[in-house]
C-alpha cells in the first residue's frame, strides 16, 4: 500500500516539475503505480471510462463553457460592463467597484474564473486605467473578483465536487450565493477605503434612467441563472439538461439578440421607414430560417471550436485525476488516513484546519477541477463522520481554489490577468498579493460559520 | 491552415487538412451533444415522450470528443504545466529536461494507447457481441476510440520533440510563468 502511494506520488511530482503537462502528470503516476502493482495497466483504463459514465453530471461541464463562450463573444461582457458601471460607477473608487460588480454579474453565466476575467477584465482594466488608476490597483481588482466564477453559480468546480461525492449540484450551486456575493461587497467596501488614497475625480451619478437602460442589455445574462437555479431546483431539468439549456440560450442571445456574431450580425431589429408588423414578420422569418444553419456560420463555429478546446482542457485533466484517484483508493488510502485522523483524536474544527492547509498548499500546483478530483473523495467521508455538512466543505474547498487560483506558480487568473491587462507575470502576482487577505479573510469566516454555506440550500432543499 | 505555417509540400498540406478537420469535428462534436441533450429536454417536457438512447448518445460523443481532441492541446501546448522549476536552469539544461518531459509523455501515450489496443483487440475477437446498453454500440469500438486518442498523442509528440530540439520549443505546454504570456485564455475552471 504505502509502496503504490509513494510511487504514485512520487513519479507525479518529479513529472510535475519537469513540466509535464499536469494531466499527463497525473495519468503518468497513475499508470506507473498500477503497472507495478498489477503489471497491467488495462483494468485502469477501464475503471477511469467507466467512472466518466457513472458521472454522468460532469458532462453539464463542456455546456457550461460553451454557454460563457457565446455570451462573451456576442457581446454580453460589455454590456454587463456599462451596467455595472451605470449602478455603482458614482462611488467613490466607483469604476474599481464596477469591475468588482461586472465579474459578479459575469458569474453568474460562466462557471469558470479565468474565463470571467477574460471577459470582463479587458473592457474593465481599460476602463480604470482611462479613469486614472493605477494599472496595478486595476489588475489586482480584477484578478481578484474573477474567481468569483467558480463560487457564483454555475460552477464547474461545483460541478467536479458534487460528482466526485455523489452530492447535490442543486444545493452546490444555491450555497455558493451568499458567500459569493459578500466577497463581493467586501473587495469593493476594501476598494472605497483604499481609493481615499487616490487622486482621481469620481463619476457623478448617471441616473436611474441610464441604469435601467443599460439593466435591459445586460438583462439576458441575469435571467439565465434565475431559469438554471429555478429549472434545477425545481427538477425541471438535470444539471446537464440545465447546462444544455444555457449553451443554446448562450447560441440566441449572441446570434439572434445581440446579432454581434453569425449571419444577422448588423442586421438592425427595425429598419429605417419600416413599420412594427414589417418588422416583426422580417426578424420571424430570418431568425427561424437562421436558427439551425446559423450554427455553420464562420464566426458561429469558432466559438463553438473555443468551447470544445476549453473543456477538452478540463476533460483530459479530469480523466486523469480519475485515474489517479482509482490508484489512491485501490490503495485504501482513504481508509488509512480516516483511521490516522481519528486515531489522532481530531474535531471538526482542527480537521478543517488540516483540509484548509492541504488544499492551500495543493492549489499551488494543481489545476482545481484536477485537485478537487482527488482530494474530495479523501476527505468527503471523515467530514461526514465528524459531522461536518458536506456542502459546506464543498463551499470551504471552492474558496481554497479560488485563492489558489490568485496565487503562484500554478494561478490561472495570474496568467490570464497578466495577458488582458499586458503586463508583466511577477507585477501582476505582486498587484494581486494585497487584495488575498480579502478572501484569505473569507476563507476563515467561511470555514467556522457553516450557516453563510448552508442557510440557503437547506431553506429551499430542508435541512440533510 | 495550422500546417502551413511549415512550408509547402504535400506532408504539410496533409498536416494542414487533418488540423482543419479537426477543429470541424472538434466545433460538431459539442454541437452535437448540445442540439441532442436539448432536443431531449424539449421533447420530454412538451411531449412527453423522451428517448432512452439520448443521455448515452451524448456521453458518447462526449467520449469521442475527449479523447480524439486530447492530442490537439499537445500540439498547440494548450494542457496546463508548471515550469518554475525548469525555468531555474539555463536554455541548454532546460532543453535537455524539455526532451525528458517529452520521452515521458510519449512513454504515458505509448502505454496506455497499447493498453486500450489490446483491449480492442481482445474485446473484438473474444466478446464483439458486447454493446452498450442503448445504442449497440461494439464495446471493442469505444476502446479503439480511446487508443486512437493516445496514438494521436504520440503522433503528436513526435512533431514537439522535433520543435523542442530545433529550439523552436521550450516545452511541451505552451504556457510559462514569468514572462507575463497569455495562458490558455480562459482555460480551466
Amino acid at each position: 500500500m504505502i509502496g503504490e502511494a509513494s510511487i504514485l506520488f512520487g513519479v507525479f511530482f518529479i513529472a510535475l516539475f519537469l513540466n509535464v503537462p499536469i494531466a499527463i502528470s497525473l495519468g503518468l503516476a497513475a499508470g506507473t503505480a498500477t503497472l507495478a502493482a498489477k503489471g497491467t495497466v488495462g483494468p485502469l483504463i477501464i475503471t477511469a471510462l467507466s467512472t466518466l459514465d457513472e458521472k454522468f453530471t460532469l458532462t453539464a461541464i463542456p455546456f457550461f463553457i460553451l454557454s460563457a463562450a457565446f455570451l462573451s463573444s456576442g457581446g454580453a461582457a460589455q454590456r454587463i460592463v456599462q451596467f455595472a458601471i451605470a449602478a455603482v460607477g458614482h462611488f467613490r473608487g466607483g469604476m474599481a467597484m464596477s469591475g468588482v460588480f461586472a465579474c459578479m454579474i459575469f458569474s453568474a453565466l460562466s462557471g469558470s474564473s479565468p474565463a470571467t476575467v477574460a471577459a470582463v477584465g479587458s473592457l474593465s482594466i481599460k476602463g480604470m486605467k482611462e479613469a486614472g488608476y493605477p494599472a496595478g490597483f486595476a489588475a489586482g481588482v480584477i484578478c481578484n473578483a474573477g474567481t468569483l466564477g467558480i463560487l457564483i453559480p454555475p460552477s464547474i468546480v461545483m460541478v467536479v465536487y458534487a460528482a466526485a461525492t455523489d452530492e447535490s449540484v442543486g444545493r452546490m450551486f444555491l450555497a455558493g450565493i451568499v458567500p459569493g456575493v459578500l466577497i463581493g461587497l467586501a473587495l469593493m467596501a476594501v476598494i472605497w477605503l483604499r481609493s481615499r488614497k487616490l487622486d482621481i475625480e469620481w463619476l457623478g451619478w448617471a441616473g436611474w434612467r441610464a441604469v435601467l437602460v443599460s439593466g435591459r442589455d445586460a438583462f439576458f445574462g441575469l435571467f439565465l441563472i434565475v431559469v438554471i437555479l429555478a429549472g434545477i431546483y425545481r427538477g425541471f431539468f438535470t444539471p446537464t439538461e440545465a447546462a444544455a439549456f444555457a449553451a443554446v440560450y448562450g447560441y440566441v442571445v449572441a446570434v439572434f439578440v445581440y446579432r454581434e456574431i453569425g449571419p444577422l450580425k448588423n442586421v438592425p431589429w427595425r429598419r429605417g421607414g419600416e413599420s412594427h408588423g414589417a418588422a416583426a414578420l422580417r426578424n420571424t422569418g430570418q431568425v427561424l430560417f437562421w436558427m439551425a444553419p446559423a450554427l455553420l456560420h464562420g464566426e458561429v463555429r469558432r466559438v463553438l471550436f473555443e468551447g470544445g478546446r476549453l473543456s477538452l482542457v478540463i476533460m483530459f485533466i479530469i480523466f486523469n485525476a480519475i485515474m489517479f484517484s482509482h490508484v489512491l483508493t485501490d490503495a485504501r488510502i482513504p481508509q488509512a488516513l480516516s483511521e490516522l485522523i481519528t486515531a489522532a483524536g481530531l474535531t471538526s474544527w482542527t480537521f478543517l484546519i488540516i483540509v484548509n492547509l492541504l488544499l492551500l498548499f495543493g492549489g499551488q500546483f494543481m489545476e482545481p477541477s484536477g485537485l478537487l478530483l482527488i482530494v474530495a473523495p479523501l476527505m468527503h467521508p471523515i467530514a461526514m463522520d465528524l459531522g461536518i455538512d458536506p456542502i459546506h466543505l464543498g463551499i470551504i474547498m471552492v474558496v481554497n481554489m479560488e485563492i489558489g487560483m490568485i496565487t503562484p506558480p500554478v494561478g490561472l487568473n495570474l496568467f490570464v490577468t497578466s495577458s488582458v491587462a499586458g503586463m508583466p507575470f511577477g507585477e501582476v502576482v505582486r498587484a494581486a498579493l494585497p487584495w488575498l487577505a480579502v478572501l484569505g479573510t473569507f476563507l476563515v469566516l467561511i470555514t467556522y460559520i457553516p450557516e453563510i454555506s448552508t442557510a440557503v440550500p437547506n431553506y429551499f432543499y430542508g435541512p440533510r | 491552415m495550422r500546417g502551413a505555417e511549415q512550408g509547402g509540400g504535400w506532408a504539410a498540406r496533409a498536416a494542414g487538412v487533418f488540423a482543419r478537420v479537426e477543429e470541424y469535428l472538434i466545433a460538431y462534436l459539442l454541437a452535437a451533444m448540445m442540439i441532442n441533450t436539448f432536443a431531449q429536454v424539449v421533447a420530454r417536457r412538451l411531449f412527453n415522450s423522451g428517448a432512452v438512447w439520448a443521455n448515452e448518445l451524448t456521453q458518447l460523443l462526449f467520449a469521442y470528443l475527449v479523447m480524439l481532441g486530447m492530442s490537439y492541446g499537445i500540439r498547440q501546448g494548450g494542457h496546463m504545466g508548471v515550469d518554475f522549476v525548469v525555468r531555474l536552469f539555463g536554455p541548454p539544461v532546460r532543453r535537455s529536461l524539455n526532451l525528458v518531459a517529452a520521452a515521458l509523455c510519449f512513454i504515458y501515450a505509448g502505454t496506455l494507447g497499447a493498453a486500450a489496443a489490446a483491449m480492442a483487440w481482445s474485446y473484438r475477437a473474444n466478446l464483439a457481441f458486447l454493446t452498450t446498453e442503448d445504442l449497440d454500440v461494439p464495446v471493442w469500438f469505444n476502446y479503439g476510440v480511446v487508443a486512437a486518442g493516445f496514438l494521436l498523442i504520440a503522433v503528436r509528440l513526435v512533431g514537439v520533440t522535433r520543435e523542442i530540439r530545433a529550439g523552436v520549443r521550450d516545452g511541451v505546454p505552451v504556457v510559462k510563468t514569468g514572462e507575463g504570456m497569455a495562458g490558455p485564455k480562459g482555460a480551466g475552471s
